[in-house]
């Protein structure tokens, strides 16, 4: 599997449905390149188009993406520091988590939303220091910067609305992305509380 | 132009010498102390640096002011000889202090509270000594360097715990001086790996907060937030420094919160708990168990009488339910914050009505006092007790899990995200069960009407996500076992598969099995509609309500309806099953217009009749406005077969002539039948005023006749209509539409939330004249934001579900108030 297909067919499992334009604007690939590569993976059966321009994956997509999972990250699965930054990852998402928890209950406390934004920005720094393992994590930390602004220019739904590229959405999608890099299944990942 | 600073202005205040309403100069924090401290009330002393100070920060290059500098010391000394203890230092029980923004206005981006400043290796061991607790003035210290750490370093007090953990058990063995400093040195380590320089001194440590405080009002994100909000950057933010008092130093002593009134239920009466010899953290965070102030120890009675003395002297003070944050330092009762309670949605409305007959609020500030979100959640619907009861006694409860979204839920059980998908949009409604939730899930939680999850907490992915729409959902039923390969789940030895039919109670965590009934919960009605009335004294304003049966009737009449309205004769057909009456006589009158009067007027008048007796006879004195059917609609379009080869003049504007009449004659003889006086039968689809006299004719004269208006054709001739006296109500919904010349697939959508300019200017036309014609504007789902607008235009009367209607009539009280305050 070439990168391209590798990233795109990733985006597509992670959310399961997608157009190809939510491919692009979450791997960062431009929309040719998308179209043309969905288009090789339709043709090879890994691609189901389900109508109105929305894409999954088929069981031999699934499967080739998690085969893929397995073969590229067989070093960083073996990697202390890919190690000790997941580990680091654990204590700022239940912190994250907590907040998001807190803010939703609270109608929505500015120092809440404060403290939320700060993790998310602390996540944002982390993910710097992990991307010459996994170059690809860049992409988190813009879709994390793009939907921080639209919350600061008063968009709220940027925090934890399922409909748009939230805040919690992209944490989601990069909770479920770093598990399968490891490998480990999300039963025990899940905070008990 | 000098600088204040140099002309010598004092920018360091103590608390009791400053202006309580003075809130642009001091903030809303010291400003609140400074009010208590007028009242009496015992706080801990405390200083403010005044809101100048930033704008001074800023034009020196981001130096603190020496004058500033000054005078916290200057402040701090006076702290230590009111406390009769020391900051820093060697000697005595060492004085701490917390450090708080405080801006008039709060916004995102400045600094949070920095608690227990004050300590280091050696005031730790006598802050231990003077406890007596050596654990407490650890937990003391380790806690202030996470928030200093957080808050002042922006570093992960998560990595911080992880990187001292081995000092502080070694301190927490024995604390002594060796531990201590091993700790403190172990600290400074971690954090200036991650940040830089630390300072070790308190009034360094209290210059640096000082300056956090400073600097964050400056952030990019409290800049933005300015912006957005038209917030001028240079209103400035205080500071605010305030000695801590400790719940564990003499007896009795403790923490704890107090409500003036009971938070869930709103009675009048001192509710709340306390630990004692514990910090207020420590309640807040649940780690050990309180004691409700109800139940008091005998030794915290005095304790408790005074409280529920300054509760009242508040609640006069402040003319609000208040939570009150408190601790007891060796015997004496110290308040530390006093703010607006939190409530539930019931305890807001029964509090805000309750403060009215008390005298210490207005109707007005009674109606501003509660939010629409409130009254939506009290007119939810719920699980009906009686049947929770029994299918808890038959032992239909399969689990009982972890609450995480509140809101009651049936549906068929389906347990993966395709599934739900599938047969939500085959119209079944779904709960989704999942061993645990992933981003794949999202679909299928979107299409479900519950979430249940066997593992995760209420802070799970799952929670977040189903609290973001609004759904209930229950996680960690630790007892129950998912079998995805098999399409079911076992609980307590009982197996459910997919299309069994289970109740997710995301208030409780209860999962029941099969369909509870769901009511509109009466018990808050009461209250409710003593506040709804005042909103509605202030619009003006009335309101109808929809329904198609007898329950709904009774609710509108239970929340103060004006009548019922608009009720589609489709529907009502269709409740009683009587629609292929309609539909076989629209083919056979199609395909004859000759056809006898058995099959079209009898026919159609008796189903008509049936259809509306139970809403008449529900209804009693309460009008009743029904819309006849009309056979361009969408759904004649769908429900009539050969709709297509349908005589093209049935489908002209009252071309159903023979129809109308039936319809007449079926509503005269259910108004007869129950003795109902108030119906109103109204004409769809008309496109001139004349159409409307015409539809009148046919109807004839016992019965009252108006329309409802669905195009702008017919809104040219809003004049004539105007004058004519008739009832008329606008479907705003299809008048957008129609306006717009959007499908009919798209009726209202968030897409735009202002009326079109074309149908603003038609509609004002059918108000303001002196004609005594009710105009009524038919509002349901996101139209519902247009009520302010339509009010302003000077509609006054509005109908809607059920579900809306109360928030409607505070939404139009609250718009009203907010724009002029005075009325």
């Amino acid at each position: 599997m070439t990168d391209e297909e590798f990233l795109a067919l990733n985006s597509i499992y992670l959310k399961k449905i997608a157009t190809s334009a939510a491919v692009s604007a979450s791997t960062g690939l431009p929309e040719q390149a998308v179209e043309r590569v969905l288009a090789g993976a339709e043709a090879s059966g890994r691609v189901i188009d389900v109508g109105q321009g929305m894409l999954m994956l088929s069981e031999d997509g699934v499967h080739a993406v998690l085969g893929e999972f397995s073969e590229r990250y067989a070093a960083s699965r073996e990697d202390q520091v890919v190690e000790d930054w997941y580990k680091r990852f654990e204590l700022l998402n239940s912190q994250f988590l907590k907040v998001v928890t807190d803010w939703q209950q609270d109608g929505g406390d500015l120092s809440k939303l404060e403290r939320l934004l700060k993790l998310v920005e602390r996540q944002v720094r982390a993910l710097g220091h992990i991307i010459d393992r996994i170059p690809r994590y860049g992409v988190y930390s813009q879709r994390f910067t793009q939907a921080i602004e639209a919350v600061d220019k008063g968009q709220i739904a940027y925090l934890v609305s399922p409909d748009v590229d939230s805040i919690h959405s992209i944490w989601f999608e990069f909770h479920e992305d770093i598990l399968t890099v490891l490998g480990r299944p999300r039963d025990v990942a899940e905070p008990a509380e | 132009m000098s600088h204040p600073a140099s002309t010598g202005r004092r920018l360091v205040h103590d608390v009791d010498l400053i202006d309580p309403l003075d809130v642009a100069r001091f903030g809303g924090k010291a400003a609140g102390l400074a009010r208590m401290r007028r009242l009496g009330l015992r706080v801990p002393p405390a200083f403010v640096v005044e809101t100048a100070a930033c704008g001074i920060y800023q034009s020196e290059g981001r130096q603190i002011p020496l004058g500033i500098l000054a005078g916290c010391r200057e402040q701090i000394a006076r702290l230590e000889a009111q406390t009769g203890k020391a900051f820093g230092g060697d000697t005595g029980v060492p004085l701490l202090v917390s450090v708080r923004s405080g801006a008039q206005i709060s916004m995102p981006g400045m600094m949070d509270t920095v608690l227990n400043l004050g300590l280091d290796r050696r005031s730790v061991l006598r802050l231990a000594a003077a406890s007596g607790d050596p654990s407490f003035a650890l937990d003391t210290w380790t806690r202030f360097w996470s928030m200093f750490s957080d808050i002042v370093l922006d570093v992960d007090p998560e990595v911080l715990a992880d990187g001292i953990a081995t000092e502080r058990s070694r301190a927490a063995e024995r604390l002594h001086a060796d531990t201590a400093a091993a700790l403190e040195h172990r600290v400074i380590e971690v954090l200036a790996a991650e940040s830089g320089p630390v300072p070790l001194n308190p009034h360094e440590q209290l210059e640096a907060a000082v300056r956090a405080v400073l600097d964050s009002w400056d952030s990019r994100r409290a800049r933005l937030y300015r912006e957005h909000h038209g917030i001028p950057h240079d209103l400035g933010t205080a500071i605010t420094v305030q000695a801590m008092v400790f719940g564990n130093l003499g007896t009795p002593a403790g923490s704890g919160v107090a409500f003036t009134r009971d938070p869930s239920t709103g009675a009048p009466r001192l509710y709340g708990e306390y630990l004692a010899g514990g910090q207020g953290e420590e309640v807040v965070a649940g780690t050990r168990t309180p004691v409700g102030l109800d139940a008091a120890e005998a030794d915290w009675a005095s304790i408790v009488t005074e409280l529920e003395g300054y509760g009242q002297r508040l609640e006069q003070e402040y003319r609000d339910a208040l939570d009150i944050e408190f601790t007891v330092e060796a015997g004496t009762l110290y308040l530390l914050q006093v703010r607006p309670a939190k409530r539930s949605a019931a305890a807001a409305v029964h509090i805000a009505t309750a403060m009215v007959s008390e005298g210490l609020i207005d109707p007005a500030d009674a109606v501003l006092r509660v939010s629409r979100d409130q009254v939506k959640r009290l007119v939810s619907p719920e699980f009906d007790q009686e049947a929770v009861d029994s299918a808890r006694a038959s032992g239909h409860l399969l689990t009982k899990g972890v609450p995480a979204s509140p809101g009651h839920g049936s549906g068929e059980a389906v347990f993966d995200a395709d599934r739900a998908v599938e047969h939500a949009s085959a119209g079944r409604e779904v709960v989704l069960v999942r061993p645990t939730t992933s981003p794949q899930d999202l679909r299928g939680i979107l299409a479900a009407r519950a979430i249940v999850t066997a593992r995760g907490g209420a802070t799970s992915h799952a929670a977040v996500v189903s609290r973001a729409l609004d759904k209930p959902c229950v996680v960690g039923c630790e007892d129950i076992e998912v079998r995805l390969e098999e399409r079911a789940f076992v609980a307590g030895g009982r197996r459910v598969s997919e299309g069994t039919t289970i109740s997710v109670d995301g208030a409780t965590g209860e999962i029941i099995l099969g369909e509870l009934p769901r009511r509109v919960p009466t018990r808050n009605l009461d209250a409710l509609n003593e506040l709804l009335d005042w909103a509605d004294d202030r619009s003006g304003a009335t309101l109808w309500t929809e329904a198609t049966s007898a329950l709904p009737v009774e609710l509108a009449r239970g929340t103060g309806a004006a009548g019922v309205g608009i009720v589609p004769l489709t529907d009502l057909l269709q409740a009683v099953g009587r629609l292929p009456v309609l539909l076989k006589a629209i083919e056979r009158y199609s395909a004859d217009p000759d056809a006898p009067e058995a099959d079209i007027e009898v026919a159609v008048a008796d189903a008509t009749a049936t259809a509306l007796e139970p809403l008449l006879a529900a209804a009693g004195d309460l009008a009743v406005d029904v819309r006849v059917p009309n056979l361009t609609s969408g759904r004649a379009r769908a429900w009539v077969e050969k709709w297509t080869t349908l005589a093209p003049h049935l489908l002209m504007p009252l071309g159903a002539r023979r129809l109308i009449a039936a319809y007449a004659r079926g509503a005269l003889a259910a108004t007869q039948k129950t003795g109902h006086t108030g119906l109103g039968l109204l004409a769809a689809g008309i496109t001139s005023a004349e159409e409307l006299e015409q539809f009148a004719a046919e109807v004839g004269p016992e019965l009252t006749v108006g329309a409802v208006l669905q195009n702008p054709a017919v809104l040219v001739d809003a004049t004539d209509l105007a004058a004519g006296g008739r009832p008329l109500w606008i479907d705003l919904a299809e008048l957008v539409r129609t306006t717009l010349g959007r499908p009919e697939e798209l009726l209202y959508t968030d897409s735009y939330t202002e009326l079109p300019p074309l149908l603003t200017q038609l509609l004002a036309g059918l108000v303001g004249t002196d004609a005594q014609t009710r105009v009524g504007v038919r509002l349901t789902g996101n139209a519902v934001t247009s009520a302010t607008a339509l009010h302003d235009l000077g509609f006054r009367v509005f109908s809607s579900t059920p579900a809306q209607s109360g928030e409607l009539r505070l939404l139009l009280g609250q718009h009203v108030l907010e724009e002029d305050p005075h009325d």
